[in-house]
């Protein structure tokens, strides 16, 4: 009998240890409530519009050949730029507007970048050739330039591509986020927030939305 | 006396309790086909409804995702584990943010993957869904939040962290919560 009663008191062991939860019972009344984001301190890197553009001076080279500034990019009304890659899906639905406000820069004395920051893909998808390559199936007509080790995607806090960001003549950022609000389907777009903020911009009006929101692929950092 | 019928309940204790499976998963029949998965339409409102259902209940971990962002798919596979390790006190409810028209491609990935619960695909536009789902969330993808079983954001991730960051957090928010 002695044997049985220790066998019993493994067995009630083992079955406690095998049965143990990570978790205790719990019931879940559905509640319906909202997200309570009030116990998360804001964190946002990205800048904010009325912020000073950086690095204004540092040298990037671009796919012509040619090293630019941002400072040497900007126009006589101020400077868009825009964080780009080769592959990002988001970038590839936009990237059909890229071309229309390029123009729209030209006629509004705004100078037009691409940056891309993407140095995590610098050795692939990301390479200048592969810059040079893109730009030149689409039709680039504006500069596109390497981002050595995402610096400049740092100091304006860029987190996505595209993400883009409108300068001033004196480059302070003054609007900065999505280009409109319809990535994949031009003609259904109702808000044309960049192309409104150059407009206001180059007229000395106040803009109206100076920062929005889009989603898109993270930038690739090291 | 016989201890026959000892040794044998002694084995039989010994398979139960040395299962590998953890002990909150639920062990699905062998022979029982998987559940296709299940792809709900929602926007920001709905999302927070959905998070509010398990209020009192379970953890939850919301991934905003697309088929198309790679950090995303090199991390599912891990949330998808996280979610079967701890079925009993974490529910992970997995957005998809890809365009319309990669429906059948989210729907193939999941199975691929092998989602048998239900998970969402976004609806509505960026500039009202972003800022309503998180504040702080500027849009790059993947975009994880964690709420604890009070319904509070607790951790929020911008991109991919580095891997293990997610169940790291996690297990430390199910431990706190068995001290409650």
């Amino acid at each position: 009998m002695k044997f049985n009663q220790n066998v019993f008191i493994l067995a009630a062991v083992l079955l406690a240890a095998g049965c143990s939860s990570d978790t205790k019972s719990q019931s879940a009344p559905a509640v319906p409530v909202s997200a309570d984001p009030a116990n998360v301190a804001a964190s946002s890197s990205e800048k904010s519009a009325g912020s000073l553009g950086s690095m204004s001076d540092r040298m990037m080279p671009d796919i012509s050949g040619k090293e630019l500034s941002l400072t040497s990019a900007k126009g006589e009304n101020g400077l868009l730029v825009i964080f780009s890659c080769n592959t990002c899906p988001w970038v590839q639905a936009w990237e059909d507007r890229y071309l229309t406000l390029a123009e729209q820069c030209r006629e509004k004395s705004v100078g037009m970048i691409a940056v891309n920051s993407n140095e995590g893909s610098r050795d692939g998808v990301d390479s200048m050739d592969e810059m040079r390559a893109r730009a030149a199936k689409m039709g680039y007509t504006f500069p596109y330039v390497v981002d050595r080790n995402s610096e400049l995607a740092d100091a304006f806090g860029a987190t996505r591509t595209p993400d883009v960001f409108l300068l001033d003549k004196d480059l302070t950022l003054v609007y900065r986020g999505a280009i409109d609000d319809n990535a994949k389907d031009p003609a259904s777009v109702t808000r044309r927030f960049l192309s409104e903020a150059i407009d206001a911009l180059s007229a000395g009006r106040e803009i109206a939305a100076k920062e929005t929101k889009s989603i898109g692929c993270t930038i690739k950092r090291l | 006396m016989n201890r026959k019928p000892a040794c044998i309940l002694l084995a039989a204790v010994l398979i139960c309790a040395c299962s590998p499976s953890p002990p909150d998963r639920p062990i699905p029949p062998p022979a029982a086909p998987r559940a296709a998965p299940i792809l709900t339409d929602i926007d920001s409102r709905g999302l927070a409804s959905r998070v509010g259902e398990f209020r009192g209940g379970k953890a939850v971990l919301v991934n905003i995702w697309a088929t198309w962002c790679a950090p995303c798919v090199e991390e599912f596979p891990d949330l998808v584990k996280l979610q079967r390790d701890h079925a009993g006190s974490l529910q992970v409810l997995f957005v998809s943010a890809d365009f319309d028209d990669q429906r059948p491609g989210v729907v193939s990935f999941l199975e691929k993957q092998g989602v048998d619960w239900e998970t969402f695909f976004k609806t509505e536009n960026d500039q009202d869904f972003i800022p309503a789902v998180w504040p702080e969330w500027s849009g790059a993808l993947p975009a994880t939040l964690l709420y604890d079983k009070n319904g509070r954001v607790v951790e929020f991730w911008e991109g991919a962290p580095e891997r293990g960051e997610i169940e790291s957090a996690v297990r430390e928010l199910l431990t706190e919560t068995w001290k409650e």
